[in-house]
């Protein structure tokens, strides 16, 4: 029974305990790289740090960089299964736009784990002026970035254009936006091409990502160029003076061909084999960086609701059907069409309530996004259900919001609709539930709710902070060990008890010393008494107790010759028993002849407890 | 002993690791006043700074997945959605919500079920979090130390003592395995969801490979392997290919 369990329980609670998303078996190695270390003032540097069998609880944190802004990407995880080793590493991504020309290193970046530290390599960067990167004429590539306004409210869509002019051919490149796909207190917009009135290009931007920008041909600074013009529109998300980054470009442009000398040619093929390469001059460019100053809404009139929406607005409503039964649900459509953050547009409320229930579903969202903003319409859907006879007409709604071109406040309200409302007898009241409910059966249930079926969490529940599992916790490992060796210790303690129990002879060979020491204590005693008899009586009875326990023989029988002759067949050294034979001479003497005898009290009953020490070392 | 075990567990049970901290009940408290006053994309700003300081919890992933849904980002709302099921597996308005979201996505396909053995084998791990099956794991092992130690006590002379202690190492081993199964994400495969309106899933790992179909925003898709910045994903009807990680999110 105990092998039966024992060996699983180890071996389950040492999985238990070692359970790691990683083989532990694999290498832990930190090693840090960049996409590329020659930049241009502007140009972000992507830097991966790989943590390779190594979990650190949150993203390493990169020593001070003056020279940089750092911001983090993200992380990914990459998982490798090979004959069955399971190995994994963490990538973190963080993007560095240099502030200033200069050659720079990257100080090696620390992870402890388990006690270890591991140190990323250092990496140099050099980051060059774009006047310095650009090799001969500069003028034929040029970036240029702008804000349809430097300074807006909050929710007010801006529109950014980014431009890039282009004289000449070119045969590849590299364009960066920091602040695309996504920019932190924004919300991004993309404009809809349109096919059918402009011509559109396909561009790759940040490695990954393609969008179609718009070709034209533009004049600027006095020369043709093409440009390629894309336009997004962005919604701030708060306040506050925002840069936008500058774009980098870099690019090889080609500034003629060079015909490549063909074999053939000499044969009167007349060059038909032959070709021409490219002469192409590498370009850095980058555009200048831009702010935008986001204000916060003026505070609201009194009167107004707190949910004020941004941009210019007009508002109808319908019900549907106008005559129902108390209980029946009155569909409320309000389409609410204008300019400005349609998505983001609250829903109208009612002015009251009273006589309702209230059920509010999706709002479908149909926007065109232009060059000149944002204009659409957002169509919100209610379901009204009257609870009395009494309601004669749905009240009207309001529409509060912040028209930013006029920087005023407006508030818009709809008329009062006239609704017949018939009483339902009691039998016929329907059953409201939930999406989330099960499916309902029976004739008077109806699917009200057609919004989330769950509501926001009021309370943040049990929280994580940095992997704090309770599994990760040295508390959590520390009570199955501590019970586990607990266990296994009374269980050899309880065997033990046992054995002593059941096993006569071993419990006196085990208890003999123990046994032997009371005798020698009562010794002692007698000797403070000064009762000469009774001390040596003691001393005799420990010695032969120890004996007669370590061979198990009776101990009252015994004598000098009996003991001698049980030690030798034992083996025990000559020299012991040769002293125990003088002691019992000498305790004899003592005892039986007091006045005879130079006592030395102390000696002796060291001598004896030295014999019992010699004896206890040997193994019986 | 027995009295030491419940204390033990009383003690993980309550808040031994859970830290709440005012600054993270007023930064939650604020993301549910900016959903409540309808500023969907304040509020889930304010629940994804939570998330970036390494701060989670199943609410902080639900209410991220409610704000972003609200925004009209389906695809991060169902990537919280799903963070948070890793922590509320039971919650029912979580469940309410996935299925609510799923009927508004491009795709109607689906992750493939998981073999029938493991869904058996390991129901435990798809009814508790991390946290509760560790607790439940070593609750049972205490169980079990406590019956052994009675085992011992008695001399092992009570049959009954010996069939219970039975049946709780039985139920320690199954559970404990569950328990590393689940650790060590083997109980189930690496789940991801695309992030961009539509994703072009490639034959191979290279942008110079045919599209062998498109993903929409929202799916859910298996994650087979990891290459670079390739994964190669699986969806329902036995479908594969390769997708750039930036598209993907990993739950």
């Amino acid at each position: 029974m105990k092998n039966i369990f024992f060996v699983p329980l180890i071996f389950m609670i040492s999985v238990v305990l070692s359970a790691q998303p990683i083989s532990a078996q694999q290498n832990k190695r930190l090693y840090a790289s960049v996409q590329r270390n020659n930049v241009i003032i502007g140009e972000p540097v992507i830097l991966t740090i790989t943590a390779m069998g190594i979990q650190p609880p949150a993203p390493p944190v990169l020593p001070p960089m003056d020279a940089f802004e750092v911001n983090f990407q993200g992380q990914s995880v990459r998982v490798e299964v090979i004959n069955f080793e399971r190995t994994q590493s963490i990538s973190y991504q963080y993007e560095l736009i240099p502030k200033r020309a200069g050659m720079f290193q990257i100080p090696p970046v620390t992870v402890v784990e388990g006690g270890y530290t591991f140190r990323t390599n250092p990496i140099s960067v050099r980051v060059s002026q774009t006047s310095t990167a650009v090799q001969g004429d500069s003028t034929d590539v040029a970036l240029e970035v702008t804000l349809s306004s430097t300074k807006c409210y909050l929710e007010q869509p801006v529109v950014l254009e980014l431009k890039w002019y282009l004289k000449s051919d070119i045969s590849g490149y590299s364009l960066n936006i920091p602040f695309l796909p996504t920019f932190k207190n924004f919300l991004i917009k993309n404009i809809e091409p349109d096919p059918s009135q402009n011509n559109y290009e396909k561009v790759q931007y940040n490695n990954q990502v393609i969008e179609y920008f718009e070709k034209t041909t533009e004049l600027y600074n006095g020369q043709n160029y093409i440009t390629l013009t894309l336009r997004k529109i962005l919604i701030p998300a708060s306040s506050g003076t925002f840069t936008i980054d500058p774009v980098t470009l870099r690019c090889d442009v080609v500034k003629g061909y060079r015909k490549s000398r063909d074999p053939f040619d000499d044969f009167g093929f007349g060059g038909f084999f032959s070709s021409s390469s490219p002469v192409v001059e590498r370009r850095a460019v980058s555009s200048k960086p831009v702010t935008l100053v986001v204000e916060p809404l003026p505070p609201a009139p009194s009167g107004f609701s707190q949910n004020i929406s941004v941009g210019d607005f007009s508002m109808t409503v319908a019900a549907n059907p106008k005559e129902v039964k108390t209980g029946d649900p009155i569909t409320l459509t309000i389409l609410v069409k204008g300019t400005g953050n349609i998505e983001g547009l609250n829903e109208p409320i009612l002015t009251t309530d009273k006589d309702f229930r209230v059920f509010h579903e999706d709002a479908k969202t149909d926007i065109k996004i232009t060059s000149d903003g944002i204009s659409g319409e957002k169509v919100f859907q209610t379901l009204l259900i009257p609870t009395s006879d009494r309601v004669q007409f749905i009240p009207p709604l309001k529409l509060d919001f912040f028209n930013p071109a006029t920087n005023q406040f407006r508030s818009i309200t709809s008329e009062q609709i006239p609704v017949k409302v018939i009483p339902k007898p009691v039998s016929e009241e329907p059953v409201v539930v939930g999406a989330a409910s099960e499916e309902p059966s029976g004739q008077n249930i109806q699917i009200i709710y057609r919004d989330l079926p769950g509501t926001i969490k009021v309370t943040p529940g049990t929280i994580i902070i940095d992997n704090g599992y309770y599994v990760n916790s040295i508390w959590y490992k520390a009570i199955f060990v501590f019970a586990l060796v607990f266990n296994i210790l009374f269980g050899f303690y309880m065997r033990r008890e046992r054995m002593l129990k059941s096993d006569t002879v071993l419990r006196r060979k085990t208890f003999a010393y123990k046994f032997s020491s009371k005798y020698v204590r009562q010794a002692e005693s007698s000797l403070r008494k000064n009762n000469i008899t009774d001390f040596y009586t003691n001393l005799v009875k420990a010695l032969n107790e120890y004996v007669a326990d370590k061979l198990n023989i009776p101990s009252a029988g015994l004598t000098e010759e009996t003991v001698k002759a049980n030690l030798q067949t034992k083996g025990v050294d000559v020299d012991i028993i040769e002293r125990i034979i003088n002691f019992y001479r000498k305790a004899d003497m003592a005892r039986f002849m007091p006045s005879k005898q130079n006592i030395d009290s102390a000696k002796d009953i060291n001598e004896v407890k030295e014999i019992i020490s010699l004896l206890e070392k040997r193994k019986w | 002993m027995v009295r030491l075990a419940t204390l033990l567990i009383l003690f993980l049970c309550t808040n031994l690791f859970a830290v709440g901290s005012d600054e993270i009940n007023r930064s939650f408290q604020h993301g549910v006043d900016l959903y409540k006053e309808g500023k969907y994309m304040q509020s889930a700003i304010e629940f994804k700074k939570l998330v970036d300081k390494n701060i989670v919890s199943g609410n902080i992933y639900f209410n991220l997945g409610n704000a972003y849904f609200k925004t009209g980002d389906l695809a991060k709302a169902r990537l919280y959605y799903e963070r948070a099921q890793k922590f509320n597996p039971r919650d029912t308005d979580l469940k309410g919500n996935i299925n609510y979201l799923k009927q508004k996505l491009e795709d109607k396909t689906d992750v493939p079920d998981i073999n029938i053995f493991m869904k058996i084998y390991g129901f435990a791990g798809f009814l508790f979090n991390e946290n509760e099956l560790s607790v439940i794991t070593i609750s049972v092992f205490l169980i079990v130390m406590v019956f052994w130690f009675l085992h011992i006590l008695t001399g092992y002379s009570y049959r009954w003592v010996k069939w219970v202690l039975i049946l709780f190492a039985g139920c320690f081993i199954w559970i404990a395995s569950v328990f590393v199964l689940h650790k060590t994400g083997n109980l189930v495969p690496d789940y991801a969801i695309i992030i961009p309106d539509e994703a072009p899933v490639r034959w191979g790992d290279t942008d110079e490979d045919k599209i062998a179909f498109y993903l929409h925003k929202g799916t859910k898709v298996i994650v087979r392997q990891i290459r670079e910045n390739w994964y190669l994903i699986t969806i329902g009807q036995g479908k594969s290919g390769w997708i750039k990680t930036a598209q993907a999110q990993i739950i």
